[in-house]
């Protein structure tokens, strides 16, 4: 019995390791079109770009894959999914069949599509890093394209490094998309308060060498760096002809359009309670929980037992200079948003309400809160807003009452 | 350095001498110490690297944060007094050795 796995970032290779452990004997092949051994993508754009020796960290310890006979291919991109014939195929021809096959390729950076958009430098892998951390000591003035996630965090580590930096938006806010706007606005100010010039409602037109030409302003730069947002690799899945929107279509339990084929990670388009009914989520929780999720489900269908449907409480992190902003659970645009009332200076909590039911929650130095938030969304009953208001924004008498 | 001796799932023993700054995830995932994953990174957000601290020589560590206690108690069924998240210990000068137990991660 064979199972393939495409990718090796979180979702793969954490996928080949529950699949280990869940059988002994399975023929695992993990194959990334990278040279280096599967690595953490979340530590880039915070320690890595902006520590000495740009070090970084492993999945799993580099001998973790011949001790546990998975077989790590690097330097190997697929290039055909036959799902008629089960295998897959590399550039010389070479093709592995596979019983079950897991697809996790991840997403790649959207191309800047102006003039000098190529100046640009963007953010993926270990080796962009290292390329930008040694652009980022020689500059002196940054300009960051993007007010998203990763934008903030570079612009943050690089103006802890007393560059000059400006963070330019095209949208209405910094993490616009992200957050509640509240939240936004006081991570924004926290920018603001240490130098960072933040222009919203502000898109690149050109980029040369002197700095990037806008539609407010003319903004001078000795190196510019892309943050805007990434899509899914999906350029296989569609020549395997699976259904395809947003990412590839995954059932509950994280099953393509053929059986034997699933998706996980960024590129998995799952059914959830949201607007749209589906979710695609770019984060280490979705990935590590849906890679085994999947190992269990593969190891269900082999013995004809029952799958586990994958049903997330998703959660996210990220660090802004002395920030840390962590989300729990999913708003979305109905959703009105309550500040949670008594809580010490330097933290925020933002709650994410639909009729008066908790979604998701922001915090701001807060883990405690986002802790809880987490308990909360995960009980078995809906969180009302006067649960909590009854506690007078005590999150941890309130998880502690539902215990 | 510190000698950290992680005791397995099926009882087998592991000792690694650590350098000062790693912390418990880091140095099991370098070493490939079975049982200790590290989804967060170590930032103190989910609980896959979970010990139980058997012992400690050279100096007593500091207390679990409220987070810490917090994240254990969502992610683990029994919390010990000893419960511990490996990413919140760090070797220090004054750990000369510590043995810690390695839990079966809860969320697989």
């Amino acid at each position: 019995m064979s199972v393939v796995i495409i990718g090796a970032g979180h979702a793969g290779t954490t996928a080949a390791a529950a699949l280990r452990k869940f059988d002994k004997d399975i023929k695992i092949s993990l194959f990334s079109e990278e040279g280096s051994i599967p690595y953490q993508r979340p530590p880039l754009s915070k320690k890595t770009i902006f520590s000495d020796t740009q070090n970084y960290d492993l999945i799993l310890g580099k001998d973790f894959y011949n001790k546990n006979a998975i077989q790590l291919n690097l330097n190997s991109a697929v290039k055909e999914i036959n799902p008629v014939q089960s295998y897959v195929r590399f550039n010389s021809k070479e093709i592995i069949e596979y019983d079950q096959l897991i697809i996790a390729t991840g997403t790649k950076g959207y191309e800047l599509n102006i003039p000098g958009g190529e100046l640009a430098q963007t953010l993926y892998s270990i080796n962009d890093a290292q390329k930008i951390a040694k652009s980022i000591s020689k500059a002196k003035k940054i300009a960051v394209i993007g007010g998203g996630f990763i934008g903030c965090e570079i612009a943050s580590g690089a103006r802890k490094q007393n560059k000059e930096v400006t963070l330019l938006e095209a949208g209405a806010s910094i993490l616009g998309r992200s957050v509640a706007p509240i939240f936004a606005k006081s991570v924004s100010k926290y920018h603001h308060s240490q130098g960072i010039n933040i222009l919203t409602n502000c898109k690149a037109l050109s980029i040369n060498h002197n700095g990037i030409e806008t539609t407010s302003s003319i903004i001078s730069a000795d190196l510019v760096i892309a943050g805007i947002g990434v899509t899914p690799n999906i350029k296989l899945a569609v020549e395997a002809n699976l259904d395809i929107d947003n990412g590839v279509l995954v059932n509950e339990y994280l099953q393509t359009s053929n059986e034997n084929i699933f998706a996980i990670g960024d590129i998995a388009n799952f059914p959830f309670n949201s607007d749209s009914g589906r979710l695609r989520l770019e984060s280490i929780q979705n990935a590590s929980d849906q890679a085994k999720t999947v190992a269990k489900n593969i190891i269900a269908l082999r013995n004809n037992q029952q799958f586990q449907s994958y049903t997330p409480i998703p959660w996210f992190w990220s660090d802004q200079g002395d920030l840390k902003l962590q989300m729990a659970g999913v708003g979305n645009l109905n959703a009105k948003h309550h500040v949670l009332e008594n809580q010490t200076d330097g933290t925020l909590t933002v709650l994410h309400l639909v009729e008066g039911q908790l979604v998701a929650i922001d915090t701001l130095n807060h883990g405690l809160n986002h802790i809880c938030g987490r308990k909360l969304l995960s009980h078995k009953k809906p969180i009302l807003i006067d649960d909590i208001k009854r506690f007078k924004g005590d999150l941890k008498s309130l998880v502690k009452e539902l215990n | 350095m510190a000698l950290v001796k992680y005791i397995l799932e099926d009882n087998s023993e592991v000792t690694i001498e650590a350098h000062v700054g790693q912390n418990l995830m880091q140095i099991a995932i370098e070493n490939d110490v079975e049982g200790i994953e590290g989804a967060c990174g170590g930032s103190c957000m989910c609980a896959t690297c979970h010990v139980k601290v058997e012992s400690v020589n050279g100096v007593e560590l500091e207390e679990r944060s409220e987070l810490e206690l917090e994240v254990l108690e969502m992610e683990i069924d029994e919390v010990a007094t000893n419960s511990r998240l490996g990413c919140q210990i760090e070797i220090n000068k004054e750990i000369e050795s510590i043995t810690v137990r390695i839990e079966s991660i809860q969320s697989i």
